[in-house]
């Protein structure tokens, strides 16, 4: 013990000299610096009820000074002359049974703690799920990279981390035709001799037979490898001690940890020996195999302890005195962010830095909350302003501005993978700019968030469902969710218990189960009566994740419910965990550069906050202020600890994640091609703007209340069309595919036609029927189908005549076909054929519905089949004509108002603002003339080589990784002989070519850097300026070089 | 509790170590020299094979063959000075106080014993006595000398190899470094053969007073032996493997005997010369069963690799492989571990079972005609194949077959013994009553009896003609429950 303290010491770098002689003895109450004042004991009395029962005491002292100290390893522990017990390092075991008195000493203090001894008469075999289990996840045999991986290792396969003890029984036991366990002679099991190196082991030396593991081992196989007996009590939860922080002060930089696990039958056992050990930050603190932490520098640290499927974590802070450490005097709390900055920065002994200046401020303030660098004269204004609160001024006046919501929507828009490529036909558009419009009116979040996971109908009108639109499958909306709004990455847990985190694989399908019923058939989202999701392992069927909140008592969602409902209810409740926390957090992240959460996305109890009660004070003032973003956005700002400077001193410069300092950052690709853009005079300042994109608004807005009072009259057209000819088609129905249980036969029989054309359409468009209609197939008389499937669908096809009437029905199908008319089967062809005859059959329409039904005979491959009828006009007849709208729209307009359904009149509004030329033409102008040009403040992004190289983010994950912030070379490249860079430059002539020098430099350095050139940087620049033998060449070289500057490329 | 720890109380199982023990301090104490493969290698293999061995050469050094021993690793300075312990750093680290220099490295010494042998050694000189610098000691080791049986038995050890004599009297059990051979009429010991390896996976009766039988010690010894039933001793061992036998056969003619290991390999010996005629490693994983076709003209062996090997059973060479465990179209696709494997002698069809749910039954020869050759990949995936399958409809794995005069004897994971009718495919009779794992069955068609051996040491021995349990035993002498 001594040597490796000795060795540890060796470790640790920066450490003050004094600590030496501390560490190198072992610790004595007596040597402390302030006494003990009090002693704690935990657990207060000890029971050991079986043979091999034992306790892990935790021994905590409190000083003179309020501080915690662990005196576990250095009380002194008394037994009594009847010996029932024995005790080492604060480790009780049991002798005998009967009562007694454990006396503990540390210093002055004694205390007494109450033992009594029962069961040691009995067996306590060993359990197989509770310790066997435990202890090869303690010595990292079933870890993802060894047996635990998919495939095993060797043959040999484990579940990951025990998750499926049926699994491991078997391998262990009878799998391999025994070949891994001994019974007979326990010492001569692989599952032994392997990690032991007694015989050749790819995975090294795993084992020693001085380890708990290997007694655990070798009496559970002694004592015949057996399972638990089916009545075996479950673990219901593991309770560790010191928790759940715990903030130790140098020299006393150790502390034992005890770990208690409970199980169903209200037993609890001590599993301190058996539990796995793991820390976050290996450079702060180290954790042995017997729970013993040692922290090694000052910082902080979770210790994260498993046991079985049961994760909890410590949250561990060291303190050491600071050489030099001084709190500034001026350093007083704006806000509560300051105080709880503040304090932690004093725990930790990390000096702040002060304020950055005005002007480094105020382009920090424009590129967060803007993405653009400030206009020049905005920058003069502001250095010119001698109000004493002039920053909290301009930072109400920047989040007033539209450049604000336009911004910020972006950055929702990469993590919400709006994606043209995947959102077609204009969705992508119509999404972002409702993510933008709802920052603009300050929508509340959690109401926002509602919306989208609510959210039904065509997304294509409907802009929140293309929540659902940009991604693929059920997966991966639970994934994009939960990763999105609870900071958590359940993949993992798709397969196996969430490694890291205490998600099961239940709770994975149980939150599938949210999203399981939701069809997208068309591009329109569809909640279906819901029937959970199974868990594929087990089969066992997960209800949805939430609670239905009615009017007073929460309730059991019923499969009638929504179940995104009830989710988006419980993920929005005020007391969510999650939801507030996160998103709090990726605000702090993007005006600090780092989250109090690193990853912003990735919350785990072992992953802890580098400030807990900051983030929980941001979080509650969030809820407080009704979920409003700006308002965080504000008391951030607001803070010293945004406005600090990015300089720092020796005795900060170490502190990477407590704020004392802010971070230089690169402008983002959107930024940096707007600031070249900006810079160049390439785009336009955006004040001239602003009033073009004005304008198109209000046009716009204008025209779509025309079109709104123009469409009845436009629908009774139509009808008219459409009542003038003989008959009218409605769209086609196609089902989805049939399960392959149901065989071919059952699609021989028709399904029996609804009454009357008006409740038909209704019905063929339930949503429960699950048909699919393309609402835009103008001129309705083809199918394709895909590849497969062809075979197990049916098709219906409504057809009104306005009044009884022969007409021709001419068929082309790529294989056989059968149709029904009002369920009589008027045409079966089984297969294609030579014989033109067999394309063309009479049919007599009635008056009134006709509806037809379609069934594929598809003996493989794609599908496609072509009906069309014709009719010949009686004599002076006229010929008829056919409505210039899709069938499904015509029949839509035969339905009253009131009849229609939400995606039915959403749909057919579309269509039929689509049709109108004047309000596309604003809308492009709109675009067009809009804000497009600047990357930061158009929601879909140009793809250009040169935002794709500054790690423009491609929107195909829910993640913040997908911008990439590594440095290139690549980068470098494009900056300083890149095309883009060579155009914009070329441009800037017109901005500065007609201006003095003195004028030049100074608007050049307004607008790059947002300061006022200093007087020997003025001189030489309009010395180089004015000597020049190519003026022109000169500026365009002076533009060039100021983009090529780190005080240009960077934010400070 | 720490007092009456199980090893203590129960020293007298860790035998293979305290042989080991034994068999130095028998050379020590005559005075003979060391034999380094009889008494140095083993120990190297066991203790420090592990990071310097096939699979690992820590520090740049590997001692799994001699050429390896006596070449420098990293250090770069030679490991043995022969005549001189002291001055030889591969006896110098065993005795090092610095456990960060000692080796084994991160682990128990070895014990004084091994120390001095090995110290002994060096100091006669350090001397090869193997056949070959640069083969695996493994190989170059002689067989293994085994300790006797338990006298008692502790606990019940599962029941891997069963064998009827060839009248039906008495039944072959493999039990812990033994044969137990059961009186059927009685149900009782009649003859106890130790001193064989500690596991017997698989016993064949060969001729009157002979068994044939393939065991070991998983993970490092495999072993092919035969033993005389009258003397109750090991007769012969063909070979040694670097894994646990799992399965051996003999041909009709009982002239050649086969054997596959759990190291992948397959070989055949002459029955009488003891030759090795070929070996063949051709399986990527265990090799769980072994086959001759009744007519002597394969070898067929089974694999957890999802295949089946047909070997000309003279030369070895591969003939084909079946795949129809690994089938991606039709009934039943999956793929599968085959855990083994009989010929029936009627048909001379091979059947094969393992995980899945149908016991396959396939001819070697159509085999070989339907894998084609590389132009026909394309159709053959739609070929239906020669292929029956008996479903048997259990899930987990089948580990053990017997075919006998048209009959199939299967069973596995869920306890059940299944009999079929090879020619129809059709089930005949479900034996119930296991309540463990079913690894074993032989059957004895003379006698109208079936014995099927489990997990739990339990034999069970059934009446073919009325399927009736006739006898229940615990393979397991002495055990007191």
């Amino acid at each position: 013990m001594k040597s490796q303290r000795v060795c540890l010491c060796l470790l640790v770098s920066g450490l003050a000299l004094s600590l030496l002689s501390s560490w190198a003895t072992p610790l004595h109450a007596e040597n402390q610096p302030a006494a003990v004042a009090s002693l704690r004991v935990t657990p207060a009395n000890i029971r050991l009820t079986s043979r091999r029962s034992a306790v892990q005491l935790v021994i905590s002292g409190t000083l003179a000074n309020g501080r915690q100290i662990d005196l576990t390893r250095t009380a002194r522990y008394q037994i009594d002359a009847a010996r029932l017990i024995r005790v080492v390092a604060g480790r009780v075991t049991a002798v005998a049974n009967g009562e007694t008195v454990l006396t503990i000493t540390a210093g002055d203090h004694t205390t007494t703690v109450p033992v009594s001894v029962t069961g040691t008469e009995h067996a306590d075999p060993i359990s197989f799920q509770y310790e066997t289990l435990a202890v090869i996840t303690k010595q990292g045999c079933n870890a993802g990279s060894c047996h635990g991986s998919p495939e095993g290792k060797g043959g040999f396969s484990l579940s990951l981390f025990a998750f499926d003890p049926e699994v491991d029984k078997r391998a262990l036991v009878r799998a391999g035709f025994n070949r891994r366990t001994n019974v007979y002679d326990p010492s001569q099991s692989l599952i032994l001799k392997k990690p032991l190196l007694r015989i050749p082991h790819v995975g090294g030396k795993r084992l020693r037979t001085s380890d708990v593991a290997y007694r655990v081992l070798f009496d559970w196989i002694y004592e015949g490898a057996r399972d638990d007996a089916a009545d075996h009590p479950t673990c219901t939860g593991i309770e560790i001690h010191p928790g759940p922080a715990r903030v130790l002060h140098a020299p006393d930089l150790q502390q034992q940890i005890s770990v208690t696990a409970h199980f169903s039958d209200g037993s609890s056992r001590d599993v301190t020996r058996i539990a796995t050990y793991a820390t976050s930050h290996k450079e702060v603190a180290t954790v042995e195999d017997d729970g013993l932490v040692t922290g090694l520098q000052r910082g902080h640290s979770a210790i994260t302890v498993r046991y079985l499927e049961h994760l909890e974590s410590v949250d561990f802070t060291f303190c050491e005195a600071v050489e030099g450490f001084q709190w500034p005097e001026h350093e007083q709390p704006r806000n509560y962010v300051d105080k709880l900055v503040n304090a932690r920065l004093q725990l930790l002994q990390y000096p702040p830095s002060p304020l950055c200046n005005d002007a480094t401020f105020i382009r920090r303030l424009y590129l967060d909350l803007t993405g653009l660098l400030p206009p020049a004269r905005d920058v003069e204004e502001f250095l010119s302003d001698n109000g004493a609160d002039k920053r909290t001024v301009w930072i109400d006046r920047v989040l007033g501005s539209d450049e604000f919501p336009r911004f910020q929507a972006l950055r929702m828009a990469d993590l919400l993978r709006v994606n043209p490529k995947v959102l077609t036909d204009g969705r992508a558009r119509l999404f972002a700019d409702w993510l933008a419009q709802s920052m603009r009116q300050d929508m509340p979040f959690d109401e926002m968030v509602a919306q989208m996971l609510t959210s039904r109908g065509d997304s294509k009108l409907v802009p929140e469902t293309n929540y659902f639109a940009a991604i693929g499958t059920v997966q991966e909306v639970t994934e994009a969710t939960a990763q999105l709004f609870m900071g958590s990455r359940i993949q993992c847990a798709k397969c196996h218990n969430h490694p890291f985190e205490n998600w099961t694989q239940n709770d994975y399908y149980s939150l599938g189960a949210v999203f399981s019923h939701l069809t997208r058939d068309g591009g329109i989202i569809r909640p279906q009566q819901t029937n959970g999701m199974a868990n594929p392992r087990t089969g066992q069927r997960m209800k949805p994740w939430g609670t239905v909140r009615t009017e007073k008592t929460p309730r059991p969602i019923d499969p009638g419910d929504d179940a995104r409902q009830a989710f988006s209810h419980w993920l929005t409740a005020d007391t969510n965990p999650f939801f507030a926390r996160v998103e709090v957090n990726r605000i702090w992240a993007h005006l600090l550069g780092r989250g109090i959460v690193e990853p912003v996305d990735d919350f785990r109890s072992s992953n802890p906050p580098s400030n807990g009660p900051l983030l929980n004070a941001l979080a509650a003032d969030f809820v407080a202020n009704r979920y409003d973003r700006k308002s965080i956005f504000r008391v951030i700002c607001n803070s010293r600890a945004y406005q600090r400077s990015t300089e720092t001193s020796p005795l900060n410069e170490q502190d990477a994640e407590l704020f004392s300092h802010q971070r230089v950052r690169l402008l983002t690709a959107e930024q940096l091609t707007d600031a070249i853009g900006l810079v160049t005079g390439a785009v336009a300042p955006i004040a001239t703007l602003s009033q073009e994109v004005a304008k198109a608004r209000v046009a716009i807005e204008v025209r779509l209340k025309q079109l709104d009072a123009g469409q009845t009259a436009w629908e009774q057209q139509r009808l008219a069309v459409a009542q003038e000819a003989p008959f009218w088609r409605g769209g086609f129905w196609e089902s989805s595919q049939f399960a392959a249980k149901n065989g071919g036969a059952a699609f021989d029989a028709p399904r029996p036609p609804e009454t009357g054309m008006l409740n038909t359409l209704a019905a063929l468009d339930a949503p429960q029927n699950g048909l699919k209609v393309d609402t835009e197939r103008k001129h309705a008389d083809s199918i394709q189908f895909p590849k497969t499937g062809a075979a197990s669908r049916y098709v219906y096809h409504p057809v009104i005549a306005n009044r009884d009437c022969q007409v021709q029905m001419h068929v082309t199908a790529d294989d056989g076909l059968k149709a029904w008319q009002n369920g009589k089967l008027v045409y079966a062809q089984q297969q294609v054929t030579d014989n033109p005859d067999i394309y063309l059959q009479e049919i007599s329409l009635v008056k009134g519905l006709n509806l037809f039904l379609f069934k594929p005979i598809n003996k493989g491959g794609a599908y496609h089949f072509h009906i069309k009828f014709t009719h010949q006009p009686a004599e002076g007849e006229k010929t008829s004509r056919i409505p210039d709208l899709p069938g499904y729209h015509l029949g839509v307009i035969h339905l009253p108002m009131k009849q229609r359904t939400p995606p039915q009149s959403q749909a057919l509004r579309a269509f039929y603002y689509r049709q109108d030329t004047e309000l596309s033409e604003l809308r492009t102008t709109l675009n067009a003339e809009g804000l497009d040009h600047y990357a930061t403040q158009r929601p879909l992004p140009k793809e250009t080589m040169f935002l794709k190289t500054f790690g423009q983010p491609q929107r195909i994950s829910p993640c913040v990784c997908d911008r990439s912030h590594e440095p290139s070379l690549d980068q470098a490249l494009q900056l300083l002989n890149g095309k883009h860079v060579f155009d914009q430059v070329q441009q800037s002539l017109q901005t500065y070519g007609e201006l003095e020098p003195g004028e030049l430099v100074k608007q050049l350095y307004l607008t790059a850097f947002s300061r006022h050139p200093a007087t020997n940087e003025s001189e030489s620049t309009a010395a180089f300026l004015t000597s020049a033998k190519n003026r022109d060449d000169a500026i365009r070289d002076l533009v060039w070089a100021i983009i090529n500057t780190q005080e240009f490329m960077f934010q400070h | 509790m720490q007092a009456i720890h199980p090893v203590i109380l129960n020293w007298k199982f860790l035998r293979p170590c305290s042989l080991l023990i034994l068999s130095a301090v028998s050379s020590l104490a005559t005075a003979q020299p060391i034999s380094f493969i009889n008494d140095v290698a083993p120990i190297l293999m066991t203790r420090c094979a592990g990071c310097h061995g096939p699979k690992k050469a820590e520090g740049g050094y590997r001692i799994h063959t001699f050429k390896f021993l006596s070449t420098a690793g990293d250090a770069e300075t030679a490991p043995l000075v022969a005549g001189k312990p002291a001055s030889s750093p591969l006896w110098q680290r065993l005795i090092e106080a610095d456990t960060d220099v000692r080796m084994p490295q991160d682990d128990d010494p070895l014990d004084a014993q091994q120390v001095r042998l090995i110290e002994q050694w060096i100091r006669e000189g350090a001397v090869f006595d193997g056949a070959d610098r640069q083969v695996n000691f493994q190989t170059l080791m002689p067989p293994r000398k085994h300790p006797p049986a338990p006298e008692q038995y502790r606990l019940p050890v599962p029941v891997l190899a069963l064998a009827f004599s060839p009248d039906g009297k008495y039944l072959a059990t493999g039990g812990y470094n033994e044969v137990v051979l059961w009186d059927v009429s009685s149900g009782q010991v009649f003859r106890r053969i130790g001193n064989l390896p500690q596991r017997i996976q698989e016993i064949v009766w060969s001729g009157e007073n002979n068994l044939l039988i393939g065991g070991g010690t998983p993970g490092e010894y495999g072993e092919l032996s035969t033993v005389d039933i009258t003397t109750g001793t090991r007769e012969k061992v063909f070979g040694t493997f670097a894994d646990i036998v799992l399965a051996v056969a003999s041909n009709k003619e009982q002239n050649r005997v086969a054997a596959g290991s759990a190291g992948m390999q397959s070989r055949v010996y002459d029955r009488q010369s003891g030759k090795m005629l070929w070996q063949a490693r051709v399986h990527s994983d265990w090799v769980t069963g072994v086959a001759f076709s009744p007519d002597n003209q394969f070898l067929v062996t089974t694999s957890r690799d999802q295949t089946a090997k047909v070997h000309e059973m003279e030369s070895g060479t591969l003939y084909t492989t079946y795949n129809g465990h690994r089938k991606q179209l039709g009934k039943f696709t999956g793929r599968f571990a085959i855990y083994d494997i009989t010929f029936d002698a009627k048909s001379g069809s091979v059947c094969t079972a393992g995980e899945g749910r149908a016991v396959r039954v396939w001819n070697p020869v159509m085999a070989q005609k339907e894998n084609g050759d590389a132009s026909d990949m394309e159709g053959r995936f739609f070929k239906a194949g020669h292929t029956r399958f008996i479903e048997h409809g259990l899930k987990r794995a089948t580990f053990t077959l017997a075919a006998i005069n048209g009959q199939l004897f299967a069973a596995g994971a869920d306890g059940e013994l299944r009999q079929f009718d090879i020619a129809t495919s059709q089930p005949v009779r479900s034996y119930r009553g296991h309540s463990d794992w079913v690894y074993s069955v032989a059957s004895a068609p003379q006698v109208n009896l079936v014995a099927s051996g489990g997990f739990d040491g339990e034999v069970r021995l059934w009446d073919t003609t009325t399927g009736a349990l006739q006898r229940t035993f615990l393979a397991a002498p002495g055990l007191v429950p």
